[in-house]
């Protein structure tokens, strides 16, 4: 696996980095209010003082501020809650296409091992799913700092390859999450779009918040090909020759409706959406993603 | 319809590129990409809804370009449409041509620098060249020296030398007699096709007068081209169509008023036109006119000429497209002033009522306004005695009652040497006394002896009754003033001894009884004529009639021997004859003219009508032309013809319907331009498979473009 990319790019990471410490110093609190979860969790973090009112707990009174101003003050906390992160990554053959040297299945490994470090940074819980037709390999949600290892060792060991049946698999790792978190679906979403949804619906009558990345290359959006062209199936034997300038536009057309569709559907089901290229450079889509997530 | 052949065939080899486009096509089907692709479903899709009629389209594009390649080759092949067996068969049939060739003076219109006789010169060899072997054809010029031709000729480089032979000429000419002659030389062919060719401007001139009904002999299976060179419509020429003199004849220092009318006759008006008169060669004056388009204007010179005989006058117009006719030559005849000596033998302070007043002003009409060609010296008899005679060409003596012996004898030398005497009588004349000293001498001054004082009552004068109506004094006078002259009414006279009238002298006006008024006779080597009554009105009425002048002008005129005489020729403009008019003097005379180039021609006088004239009948230069007879001289300007100068086109439907039922094209050729062959020949298709090549690569590049 010499071939991998470092998921670890100190550039990528750093980037990221400075823009945690950046939310922490102008939004407190952001990352954490960004994953509003609906357990109760460990520490609680002052956040005010204001007047006392009748009808509010006397011990909630900070009688150190009585001693100073005598007056009653209350103090007021923050909760911070630690999130049940699910990344399910798509490892289907589908996802092994690459037009400019990073295949999808390098992006969303990107994509997930960075949104890994970030949740375990803040001590969230991060599980992984790799899946084709099939779960391919699953790692229960952990926050030990050891377990970003894990992920990334997961990842790195995991290969793109069979076919695509996302919505089987999607209700599958439905009933196997018992406990509500945010799930992430790092797919190119190359599956019967009704199905898919089913299963994504699964997730959410699980209470699960979901959230898709929709991940495809940049030859499938823009359609570049201009000779030519025998076109193969990456996950069967499906093959065609033709002019690509001939069908260009009505390919374009198609794969926009495609991603409009799931832009649609995702909407209705109250799943966040978002499309990444994968020309787009790995840090500003995340970026891009976390500046949405904070809006 | 013929068949298609090639000039180049070898070029068709080239057709084979055509098969490029395919052969790119499955080239490039057989080396396509094999793309791996996960939405692969959408390509299939894709294929299904559009991609076949885009193949369709793409194979159009392909059956486009394959054409478009196809059609380059065998347009760089030359495709030739050779005509059909029927048409060969009369493209082969002999052909008899003639051709007839403008070498008119119009010809000389210059545009681009070339004249239209050299664009002509060049036109008529392209037509010569299409002659082949069985082909006969005939030169003929409008203008040529040269008998014209009697038959044709099959001899091509014959005809292309008398193509190059032939000369421009000044010479006007039309193309009535020439088309008569090609109908008659054609005539005379056995060719199964005959055309006459005329080669020519574009003007209207030379076609004046052809028509069916003119030129009678019209054949209409003789085929007519035209073929016209020059300038159609912007030709710009103004020349002088005549130049007028106030007063005819000239003297020497007398200024007079000379008026060209110059007509444009191009199509624009022309502004600020300097228009120069030149004598003898020099720039007198120069005016700066403007000439509208086809009218006549005027311009005046004020001029006066210092020498006598003829002057070379020409009106020089700025140079337009014709200059030919840029220059106008007009000849003057300039004669010395006569000087007159009147003596007035009764002078009164009262200029009326003096014995010369009559006299005087009848010699110089003018006098108060310019010198005429007569110039008076009114002097008393004691003045006249120191005058030196000779300075005079006439002395004219009135009512003078004695002359010193002094007077007398200068007067005799001055009639020994040629000078004339015209003596005028009165009361104070003593006819013993001039009988004694003027008649009864070894040189008589008087032509007659004096008889006694005639006194007519008052109320019955004797009125004119006879007169010589050919003496050289009297012919001038015309029938008008003969007239005149039979109504004078004479009271007193004195009378002239007929007994003794010498054989020189004659009567010249005469009273009923036979009595002279105007005698005539020779004093010396000179001229005497004696008026037997008063020259003012005391004794006569003649100084108060119509025919007074011209007798006395004519009288002196005779006396000093310069009377009237007609000029050897008049100006004429080409091609009209220079006709001499000779007197019977002149029968024997050597007659020779001399052309503007100095080329000298002897004329041999004849007698016409009573008249003896000798003609030059082929003047061919517009210039002066030199004239002598005997040891007279004289001077003719010829000009070209006006009708020449007038370059108003003619339109070709006009050219056509002279030629109602006969083959017709009217050609307006180019230099540079090949000649449209009137010949059946291959029809090129080159051109036309241009044109399709380039309608497919524009259909190909909208094609492609929206295929793109």
């Amino acid at each position: 696996m010499a071939d991998k990319p470092n998921y670890f790019d100190p550039l990528t990471l750093s980037k990221l980095s400075s823009l945690l410490l950046r939310a922490r110093h102008v939004v407190e609190g952001l990352i954490s209010g960004l994953h509003t979860s609906p357990y109760k969790g460990f520490s609680v973090e002052f956040s005010e003082h204001r007047q006392y009112t009748p009808g509010d707990e006397i011990r909630h009174i900070d009688w150190k501020a009585y001693a100073k101003f005598d007056r009653y003050y209350i103090k007021e906390y923050e909760q911070e809650t630690n999130l049940r992160c699910y990344l399910l990554v798509d490892a289907s053959a589908s996802m092994n296409y690459r037009s400019n040297g990073v295949s999808k299945f390098d992006y969303a490994c990107y994509l997930a091992a960075a949104l890994a470090y970030i949740m375990l940074n803040q001590q969230d819980l991060v599980g992984l799913v790799t899946f084709s037709d099939r779960i391919r390999r699953q790692l229960p949600p952990r926050s030990s700092p050891g377990h970003l290892r894990t992920v990334i060792d997961s990842l790195e060991h995991t290969g793109p390859s069979g076919d695509t049946d996302l919505g089987r698999t999607l209700h599958h790792i439905a009933s196997q999450l018992k406990r509500r978190g945010l799930v992430i679906l790092l797919s190119d979403l190359l599956d019967e779009p009704a199905e898919v949804m089913q299963g994504l619906q699964h997730l959410r009558y699980q209470k699960h918040e979901v959230l898709v990345f929709h991940v495809l290359d940049h030859d499938e959006i823009a359609f570049p090909f201009a000779q030519l062209t025998q076109f193969e199936d990456l996950e069967d034997e499906a093959r065609v020759i033709t002019d690509p300038r001939a069908i260009a536009a009505d390919y374009r057309e198609q794969i926009q409706q495609f991603i409009k569709d799931y832009e649609t559907m995702c909407r209705r089901q109250a799943i966040d959406y978002t499309l990444f290229n994968t020309r787009t450079p790995l840090d500003k889509g995340l970026l891009k993603y976390l500046a949405w997530r904070g809006a | 319809m013929g068949w298609l052949t090639f000039l180049n065939p070898a070029f068709l080899w080239g057709a084979l590129a055509a098969s490029i486009p395919v052969i790119i096509h499955l080239i490039n089907r057989r080396r396509a990409r094999v793309v791996p692709f996960p939405t692969i479903k959408f390509v299939l899709r894709s294929e299904r809804r559009v991609a076949r009629k885009y193949r369709v389209k793409q194979w159009l594009l392909l059956a486009l370009r394959t054409l478009i390649l196809f059609l380059l080759t065998t347009a760089l092949a030359e495709p030739v449409l050779q005509p059909t067996v029927g048409e060969l068969a009369e493209v082969s049939q002999a052909r008899a041509v003639v051709l007839i060739l403008d070498n008119t003076m119009s010809m000389a219109y210059q545009t681009a620098g070339m004249t239209s006789w050299e664009l002509a010169k060049e036109v008529s060899e392209l037509v010569l060249q299409e002659f082949r072997p069985q082909d006969h054809g005939v030169l003929l010029p409008l203008i040529s020296a040269d008998a014209p031709p009697q038959a044709l000729s099959g001899d091509r480089a014959e005809l292309m030398q008398q193509v190059r032979e032939l000369a421009h000429t000044f010479q006007p000419g039309g193309f009535v007699l020439p088309f008569q002659r090609a109908y008659a030389l054609l005539k005379t062919s056995e060719a199964p096709k005959k055309e006459i060719v005329v080669i020519t401007d574009h003007t209207r001139t030379p076609w004046v007068g052809v028509e069916p009904a003119t030129l009678k002999v019209m054949d209409p299976q003789v085929r007519v081209t035209v073929i016209a060179v020059g300038p159609t419509d912007a030709a710009s020429n103004a020349t002088v169509r005549e130049v007028r003199l106030d007063q005819p004849g000239l003297v020497t220092g007398v200024r007079t008023r000379l008026t060209a009318g110059i007509v444009n006759f191009g199509a624009s008006d022309r502004k600020q036109v300097p228009v120069r008169l030149l004598v003898d060669g020099k720039t007198l004056d120069q005016r700066l006119l403007d000439l509208p388009k086809g009218s006549t204007t005027d311009v005046a010179f004020d001029v006066s000429f210092d020498q006598p005989g003829y002057r070379e006058g020409t009106i020089m117009l700025a140079s337009d497209g014709l200059p030919v006719d840029d220059l106008f030559y007009f000849s003057v005849p300039v004669r010395k002033a006569l000087r007159v000596l009147l003596v007035d033998g009764d002078p009164r302070t009262t200029l009326v009522a003096s014995e010369t007043f009559y006299l005087r002003n009848a010699l110089n009409p003018d006098r108060v306004y310019r010198p005429g060609p007569i110039q008076p010296r009114v002097v008393p008899v004691e003045e006249a005695e120191r005058l030196r005679l000779g300075e005079f060409d006439v002395v004219i003596l009135a009512n003078v009652r004695n002359l010193s012996a002094n007077l007398r004898t200068r007067l005799m030398d001055f009639a020994n040497q040629g000078g004339g005497l015209w003596w005028f009588l009165g009361h104070q004349v003593d006819p013993a006394v001039y009988n004694r000293t003027l008649f009864d001498t070894p040189t008589r001054l008087l032509p007659a002896r004096l008889g006694p004082l005639l006194d007519r009552p008052e109320a019955h004068p004797v009125m004119l009754q006879s007169f010589d109506a050919s003496h050289p004094i009297l012919k001038p006078i015309g029938e008008r003033g003969q007239e005149a002259l039979a109504g004078v009414r004479v009271r007193r006279l004195f009378a002239a001894e007929m007994a003794s009238l010498p054989p020189t002298s004659r009567a010249l006006l005469a009273l009923p009884d036979g009595r002279p008024l105007l005698l005539e006779g020779t004093a010396g080597q000179g001229r005497v004529l004696l008026f037997t009554s008063t020259g003012d009105v005391d004794w006569n009425e003649l100084a108060v009639t119509t025919g007074y002048l011209p007798l006395i002008q004519t009288g002196v005129a005779y006396l000093a021997r310069r009377e009237a005489q007609e000029r050897l020729a008049t100006d004429t403009r080409l091609p009209q004859p220079i006709i001499l008019k000779l007197s019977d003097q002149h029968r024997e005379a050597l007659v020779t003219i001399a052309d503007p180039q100095g080329k000298e021609a002897r004329l041999f006088p004849q007698e016409q009508g009573g008249q003896i004239q000798a003609e030059y009948s082929d003047p061919r230069l517009a210039g002066f032309y030199r004239l002598r007879v005997g040891p007279e001289v004289g001077l003719v300007a010829v000009n070209t013809a006006l009708e020449e100068s007038d370059v108003t086109v003619i339109q070709p439907d006009e050219v056509r319907e002279k030629f109602p039922g006969s083959p017709f094209a009217f050609v307006e050729w180019e230099r540079g331009q090949p000649l449209r062959s009137p010949q059946v020949e291959p029809t090129s298709l080159a051109g036309w498979f241009l044109i399709g090549l380039l309608a497919l690569m524009l259909v190909e590049g909208v094609f492609a473009n929206r295929l793109r």
